[in-house]
């Protein structure tokens, strides 16, 4: 048996420069010239330094270990033990004003929360350990449609002294100096997710507002502008299909010229799934690597390759993170947010521990196999279940990047 | 061979040492303990990735 083995986990780019190994276990990036791939491809290890590089660098290791088992028995421990802080995915109303042709919240029953949802919403989160405090996301809908509800359920928690900070996912269509206010001195919003669908005319049709405002997009601008001026993060999520890709890239280059020196402000891919044409991986891939180029800030970008390895995927592989629904529903997934089949509680009785199923997403057969698992951990629950692509943005960004070294 | 960035070594010698600490029945505290670990070591600095 020979001494050493390749890892299962290195991703080969080849490129003009050599080829580039990426470890996606181990976040090692190498680049290797034709003798010594060769050498790599055909597991000739002999040399005593080049072996010691290799496994310095985690790209070959013992033929003894089972690094894919090994990294699932340090998943599975912490799907089992990790306690943090509870995650709460609250909607204070699932009404929108915005009409997104690929929302997935699309027929669901729509409603607002009430005062009297808010205090059943705190003794659930009451009985959980908040310790050390909550963390709110605030959904919908669209949660600004609800600001009253907000202060009120803000206030609430701070009566019953649970410590809490916040995140909000908007359209950010209804955001004024109020409203900053709000998220800056009330909300406790350290963090906001902005979607954006396309450069003005395009971004106009497919949030299709319920007021329409041609001027709505640069409206957006300035107002994400004045939000990273009060010292919270912006997020500015670019939602990708075949059809909008083109205007994707000329949004990206517009945020660059104006949020290039704004380090609270960063903008990253994302594909829609559902569309009928699906882009293909590696449209995806070059799509990707287009707006990378274009983020001459590549800090966010390039940290995807450097984090420790996934220990989940998302809310749904976390014990004690759970979604609201306007309705007072509870749910593992904010995707399955107001699909009552996927309830799995409500906040007058909690939630029904038999309902409440939650396995690893990278446990599928498929993913064990894959060398991005520990970048991605098996991706959207959600997504497998709609037998769309569950894949994270994280390998795509991977693979764009090398591609521009 | 060219490193452009190293391996996060504290994950490396985790999970690649001979003799593996952990296995599914491990206690919790085996587990936080490995978890501190870890997170001593953390992502790499924002510094470093900028010198990429």
């Amino acid at each position: 048996m020979p001494k050493y083995k390749k890892s299962k986990f290195n991703y080969v780019s080849s490129r003009p420069s050599g080829y580039l190994i990426y470890n996606t276990l181990y976040s090692s990036l190498s680049r290797l010239d034709d003798r010594e791939f060769a050498l790599y491809e055909q597991n000739v290890f002999e040399s005593k330094d080049f072996c010691k590089e290799l496994l310095s660098q985690g790209i070959i290791v013992d033929s003894s270990v089972d690094e894919l088992e090994r990294y699932n028995i340090y998943t599975g421990l912490s799907f089992k033990y990790m306690n943090g802080v509870p995650n709460i995915t609250v909607t204070p109303t699932m009404e929108c004003n915005a009409r997104c042709f690929y929302c997935y919240e699309n027929g669901v029953r729509h409603g607002k929360m009430t005062a009297e949802s808010a205090k059943k919403i705190v003794a659930f989160i009451k009985t959980l350990d908040v310790s050390k405090g909550v963390n709110i996301t605030w959904f919908g809908g669209e949660p600004l449609m609800n600001q009253g509800w907000i202060d009120y359920f803000t206030e609430y928690l701070k009566a019953e002294n649970i410590s809490f900070s916040s995140f909000i996912i908007t359209n950010g269509s209804m955001i004024d100096d109020v409203v900053i206010s709000k998220m800056k001195n009330d909300w406790n919003v350290d963090s906001v997710q902005i979607t954006i669908d396309g450069a003005s005319e395009e971004y106009c049709r497919r949030k299709n507002y319920v007021d329409q405002d041609e001027n709505v997009y640069y409206r957006l601008l300035k107002k994400i502008k004045k939000v990273s001026t009060e010292g919270i993060r912006v997020q500015l999520r670019l939602n990708i299909d075949r059809r909008n890709a083109e205007s994707i890239i000329s949004v990206a280059e517009e945020l660059q010229q104006v949020f290039f020196s704004d380090s609270n402000v960063h903008f990253y891919p994302a594909f829609l799934t559902g569309d009928k044409i699906p882009l293909s991986e590696d449209e995806k891939v070059e799509i990707v690597r287009r707006i990378v180029e274009i983020d001459k800030n590549m800090l966010p970008m390039r940290s995807y390759l450097y984090k420790i390895p996934r220990v989940s995927a998302c809310f749904y592989n976390q014990k004690n993170a759970f979604s609201i629904d306007s309705n007072g529903r509870i749910y593992n997934c904010e995707r399955a947010l107001g699909r009552l089949e996927k309830s799995i509680g409500a906040i007058e009785n909690g939630v029904n521990e038999n309902n409440n199923v939650r396995v690893l997403s990278g446990s599928r057969a498929e993913c064990q196999k894959c060398v991005f698992l520990p970048r991605c951990q098996g991706g959207c629950n959600d997504a497998i279940e709609s037998a769309e692509s569950p894949c994270f943005i994280d390998k795509y960004i991977i693979m764009a990047y090398l591609k521009m070294l | 061979m060219d490193v452009i960035v190293s391996a996060n070594e504290q994950i490396l010698s985790f999970l690649t040492q001979p003799i593996y600490p952990l296995s599914n029945s491990s206690s919790q505290q085996e587990y936080e303990n490995l978890i501190n670990q870890l997170n001593s070591c953390g992502s790499k600095n924002n510094a470093e990735i900028q010198e990429i």
